[in-house]
């Protein structure tokens, strides 16, 4: 029988010769083959998942420490530097001013900060009358000031 | 009966505590048509062998998410078929060899191949078939060797009937051409 593309079918079309040779299988396997095939493959299933776990543990064993030693460099590095940046309050620059300890100003972080700084209308009066009243409402003794001096 | 029985399977295989049990059943039921359509395509056994091996590791892969409306041997035979073609690729690229040149070194290796029975006219046939190109090599497989419906063979290798019809005339047209003038 042929179809519109002019394709006889299968059953039909099987030549003389195919039909002689017929569609046997020729090939062989090792006695017993398809006895421990399934085993076989199971067994590399389980060995794949035992390599997995190996793996990891490996990652684990081998990462996780320099990882670790890592991480406390990392920190000790962090806290030193740190330690160099730490502000202090102005009593504590005071008594380091006072007891004169070696202190390393950043000329940069002392440039800008009076670079910031508005002069236009200083913080303080020099009016004498101003000064009066802020220590009379303070309630400083105007006279022990004044015989200290 | 046989899909319901594969569903059986597919069930038995979801269950954690019946996993490995339903492997093994799996492997059993499909082993041996797996293996020679594998063999089919790659010739040596120790070759087929692992090209098996990795088609079933990879099934159990799949078959958590195996949808039971398709149908398991098909899907089988499509893994066992990737697989080969694979393997074949990767055989060409790693001896740096040409497709025919693959296809002479496997056929001299069925020359003397102590797993291959066949007589002088069976291994012509083999010269015949290894002489088509891979898909036409497929096809004539599975339809003259492994029976496969032409619907199942569609199915396997997500080509249309006509075009399969088409395809396994010329092989067979080569392979008579083949065999007159060898």
């Amino acid at each position: 029988m042929k179809n519109k593309h002019n394709i006889s079918n299968t059953n039909e079309m099987k030549p003389f010769s195919f039909e002689k040779i017929g569609n046997k299988n020729h090939f062989i396997t090792p006695n017993d083959y398809f006895e421990y095939l399934p085993q076989l493959i199971i067994n590399k299933k389980l060995n794949n998942k035992y390599l997995i776990k190996q793996k990891i543990s490996y990652i684990y064993r081998v990462f996780a420490p320099s990882f670790g030693a890592l991480l406390i460099i990392a920190l000790v590095f962090f806290l030193k530097d740190n330690s160099t940046k730490t502000a202090y309050t102005n009593e504590e620059l005071s008594t380091i001013i006072i007891e004169d300890r070696y202190i390393e100003f950043d000329e940069d972080l002392v440039y800008e900060v009076y670079s910031e700084m508005d002069y236009s209308s200083p913080p303080l009066s020099n009016e004498n009358e101003e000064i009066i009243d802020y220590l009379i409402n303070e309630n400083v003794n105007i006279n022990l000031i004044l015989e200290e001096l | 009966m046989k899909e319901n029985e594969d569903i059986e399977l597919l069930k038995l295989f979801r269950a954690e505590n019946s996993k490995n049990y339903a492997f093994d059943l799996i492997v059993k039921k499909y082993q041996k048509r797996i293996y020679w359509h594998i063999r089919r395509m790659v010739i040596s056994h120790e070759d087929a062998d692992d090209v098996t091996q990795n088609t079933f590791l990879k099934a159990w892969k799949g078959l958590e998410n195996f949808n039971e409306n398709a149908k398991l041997y098909t899907w089988l035979y499509k893994i066992a078929t990737n697989e080969s073609i694979t393997f074949l690729n990767k055989k060409r690229k790693f001896l740096f060899l040409s497709v025919h040149d693959v296809e002479k070194q496997l056929y001299s290796h069925l020359e003397s191949d102590s797993f291959f029975t066949g007589d002088e006219i069976q291994l012509k046939l083999q010269k015949a078939i290894l002489s088509l190109p891979e898909k036409q090599r497929l096809i004539f497989n599975m339809k003259y060797y492994d029976e496969l419906k032409y619907e199942e063979i569609s199915e396997i290798l997500s080509t249309s009937v006509g075009a399969l019809k088409a395809s396994y005339h010329h092989a067979v047209k080569k392979i008579e051409y083949f065999l007159k003038n060898d």
